[in-house]
């Protein structure tokens, strides 16, 4: 049997176990490859950093265990960043069953507890407080239909407690939180649908700008969404946490698992070009004719 | 009653009403008794939704108690479910899912479960891209080209050291992409819109269980 | 609501003529028939999915039971095996109960009550990953001839679809995603796209009322294309009067 007949007929178990080197490796003795930054997130960061004192933030935690691989990156860079920003209010909420472990993990990893207490919620982070500059709204089973319950009659869905039973009506009123279009900026981390249901029900309502940091396989339909304007800015997948956590300096795995990253992908590119090569010289010719 | 609320009228009329009374506030102003029902419409819908997931729950526990009973093949699987399930049902109930036992339960089973299998993705997408980006004929000529052009602007080492696909990789994403992805929202939203349009004229009765009792060959 | 109002009214046009619209052939709807054929040759089983429900009963999954209805009547009126792996999502306990349903009334309408079995249509489990790797056992184990997955497929169907090919299975899928209809293209014999999952149930019941609302859809359509190809030379000219249009 000839090279390319062989190289055709491959068992697939040893293009993974080369998959599995390719990604191993750098993972583990990263090696710094360049990273240029991509004009959305670039937009994102500049729009969390444009947030003045008295912004009110709403985050959606749309986050399963399952594609959290892909947007935790973007989690604990724009998540710390955004509490920089002195005297804006953000409201946490998730439409994802497992979402708020998420909520209270990047909080959890990135702060400390407040003074004389010793668990949930009051952590503080780069000096925003529980209930003093943020909450936690919990977690609004229903997908696309509690949203649009949400944009329709905000305080009647959120109701005056928070996730932890605490009391947050005064809150909200400090806020200025009376309906949902008080709500100046929507940060969605999405695994699932949820940007289009903040772009049906929050922007088409009341134009509320919408960032968004989504796995890869929603990034073609978030761009549309981008592209009309619908939503200012995207943080796409791994790749784009890891400019986030550059632009921002909350370092983390994002960035490093850029060199495995770029490395797969060249490897995909030599795989079918390999794969193209021994298909074109291991074809049987036609009989009776040319090849 | 009963026999009235089986009836399939009755079930297109409230189908028909629920559709006027949320799709028409959408588009014109109306007075606020009509607001006050969408609003009660839509607050009610998480309410159902939350409740579909009590009924499954308990025809779930009833399937794998039966199944159990008479010993099929594989029933310890499903009593296994069954206790798991009502173990963390308790648990939520008693201590909370702020618990740590809870917290345990989810970040041990179910979280490390979920990444697992997502993270296998990769493997099956790797072997369905060696298969497929294969020069056969001119359409999968052109599909090669614009794969290689992608993934040589998506990639951050290609993207850097070798700038000039780039533009040709910008171009294939916000035109040829965005026109495909646009189209598929635009056909996909009027296949909504008809399917609707069936639902009001009680074409889609099935879909709620009533099933046309004339079968036309 | 312009366009919703034009609509009822064309579907109500259309109704009214004595000869149904003409619809083309739409291979991967067809292809069902072919698959279940098939699946009788080799005396299999034929799987399906109507979808995971990630949003609730919305239209894609509405469209994955009309697709199911079909091909339960095919598997009933073939004494076939159909196996129903149920599931995917916290949003598909709903729709378990409305399949089941949906596939007792295909054999009931088949004459054959006693050939449903509620244990070919198990619910796997709430969970995407779970759900899709409890239905890959199935495939491996059952070896279907063929296997439908329409509806709502998230991730899990490019894992799904090339297990089932692997299998030897003849594949007719289709979803909402867009990524994963791109994904599953390479991996399925025919899929479906776009709106031709969405018509799949209009399309199989041959009924004029709802070819018509196919037809409608499809003219709406193409007044839609016209309306791009002339704002698109209207702004090449300077002139916003389409754009306007559209923003009153």
């Amino acid at each position: 049997m000839s090279i390319f007949k062989k190289i055709s007929t491959l068992d697939r178990k040893w293009w993974y176990l080369l998959l599995i080197i390719f990604v191993v490796v750098p993972l583990l003795n990263p090696i710094g490859l360049p990273l240029k930054v991509s004009a959305y997130t670039k937009e994102a960061y500049n729009t969390v950093d444009a947030l003045k004192t008295g912004d009110v933030v709403l985050v959606n935690f749309d986050v399963a265990s399952s594609g959290y691989d892909e947007v935790k990156g973007s989690i604990s860079s724009m998540i710390p960043h955004l509490f920089t920003k002195p005297g804006v209010k953000i409201m946490f909420m998730t439409d994802q069953d497992q979402g708020y472990i998420y909520i209270q993990k990047v909080i959890a990893e990135r702060g400390t507890l407040m003074a004389g207490k010793t668990t949930w919620p009051w952590y503080q982070l780069e000096g925003k407080q529980y209930l003093v500059d943020y909450v936690n709204l919990g977690y609004f089973p229903g997908a696309d239909k509690a949203i649009a319950a949400l944009a329709n009659d905000f305080r009647g869905n959120v109701g005056n407690k928070d996730f932890y039973g605490n009391n947050i009506g005064q809150w909200l009123d400090d806020a200025g939180v009376k309906s949902a279009k008080d709500i100046d900026l929507v940060i969605t981390i999405d695994c699932g649908g949820a940007v289009s249901y903040f772009v049906n029900y929050f922007y088409l309502q009341y134009g509320t700008p919408i960032i968004c940091s989504m796995i890869s396989v929603s990034a073609a339909g978030a761009i549309t969404n981008y592209s009309a304007k619908q939503v200012v800015a995207l943080v796409i997948s791994t790749r784009g946490s890891a400019e986030y956590q550059y632009l921002s300096g909350y370092f983390g795995e994002a960035l490093i698992s850029m060199d495995a990253f770029s490395i797969v992908q060249v490897l995909l590119v030599i795989l079918v070009i390999i794969t193209n090569i021994a298909f074109y010289f291991s074809r049987e010719p036609p009989k009776g004719g040319k090849p | 009653m009963s026999s009235i609320i089986k009836r399939q009228e009755f079930l297109l009329a409230i189908i028909v009403l629920c559709s006027v009374f949320i799709y028409v506030p959408y588009f014109v102003q109306v007075p606020a008794q009509v607001s006050a029902v969408e609003s009660w419409l839509i607050n009610t819908m998480p309410i159902i939704s939350a409740t579909a997931v009590w009924v499954g729950f308990y025809t779930l526990l009833r399937r794998q108690a039966v199944r159990a009973s008479r010993r099929v093949r594989g029933w310890y699987y499903g009593l296994m479910m069954g206790i798991m399930s009502l173990v963390v049902v308790v648990l939520g109930f008693t201590v909370g899912t702020n618990h740590d036992a809870f917290t345990f339960l989810t970040n041990s089973f179910v979280i490390p479960g979920d990444a697992t299998i997502y993270a296998l993705l990769v493997f099956f997408l790797t072997s369905a891209a060696a298969r497929t980006f294969k020069v056969r004929d001119i359409e999968s000529s052109l599909l090669m080209i614009a794969a290689f052009v992608m993934f040589m602007y998506q990639a951050p080492l290609t993207e850097y050291y070798l700038p000039f696909f780039s533009q040709p990789g910008l171009w294939l994403q916000n035109n040829l992409a965005m026109a495909a992805t646009r189209v598929f929202g635009f056909s996909a939203a009027l296949g909504g819109i008809v399917l609707a349009i069936r639902l009001v004229l009680g074409k889609e009765m099935g879909m709620i269980g009533l099933i046309r009792r004339k079968e036309k060959e | 609501m312009a366009i919703f109002v034009a609509m009822i009214l064309m579907v109500y046009y259309y109704m009214k003529q004595a000869k149904p619209p003409y619809i083309r052939r739409v291979a991967a709807i067809d292809a069902i028939e072919e698959g279940v054929g098939r699946a009788t040759e080799l005396g299999g089983t034929v799987i399906v999915s109507p979808g995971i429900a990630q949003n609730g009963m919305d239209y894609w999954t509405v469209a994955g039971v009309a697709v199911l209805a079909h091909v339960a009547r095919l598997a009933a009126r073939n004494d076939l095996k159909l196996l129903v792996p149920l599931g995917g999502s916290d949003q598909s306990y709903a729709l378990t109960e409305i399949a089941r349903d949906v596939v007792e009334g295909q054999y009931r309408l088949e004459g054959k009550p006693d050939s449903f079995t509620i244990d070919n249509m198990p619910f796997l489990s709430g969970r995407q990953f779970a759900w899709a790797t409890a239905y890959v056992g199935m495939i491996l184990r059952e070896k279907p001839a063929l296997d439908v997955m329409v509806g709502t497929q998230w991730a899990t169907a490019v894992y799904m679809s090339e297990v089932a090919s692997n299998a030897g299975c003849m594949q007719i899928s289709g979803t909402d995603y867009l990524s994963n209809v791109a994904c599953l293209a390479t991996t399925s014999d025919y899929v479906m796209i776009g709106e031709e999952q969405v018509a799949a149930g209009a399309y199989l019941s041959k009924d004029p009322v709802q070819l018509s609302s196919i037809r409608t859809q499809d003219i709406i359509k193409a007044l839609l294309v016209v309306l791009m190809v002339a704002g698109t030379i209207a702004i090449s000219f300077g002139s916003k009067i389409i754009t306007d249009l559209f923003a009153l």
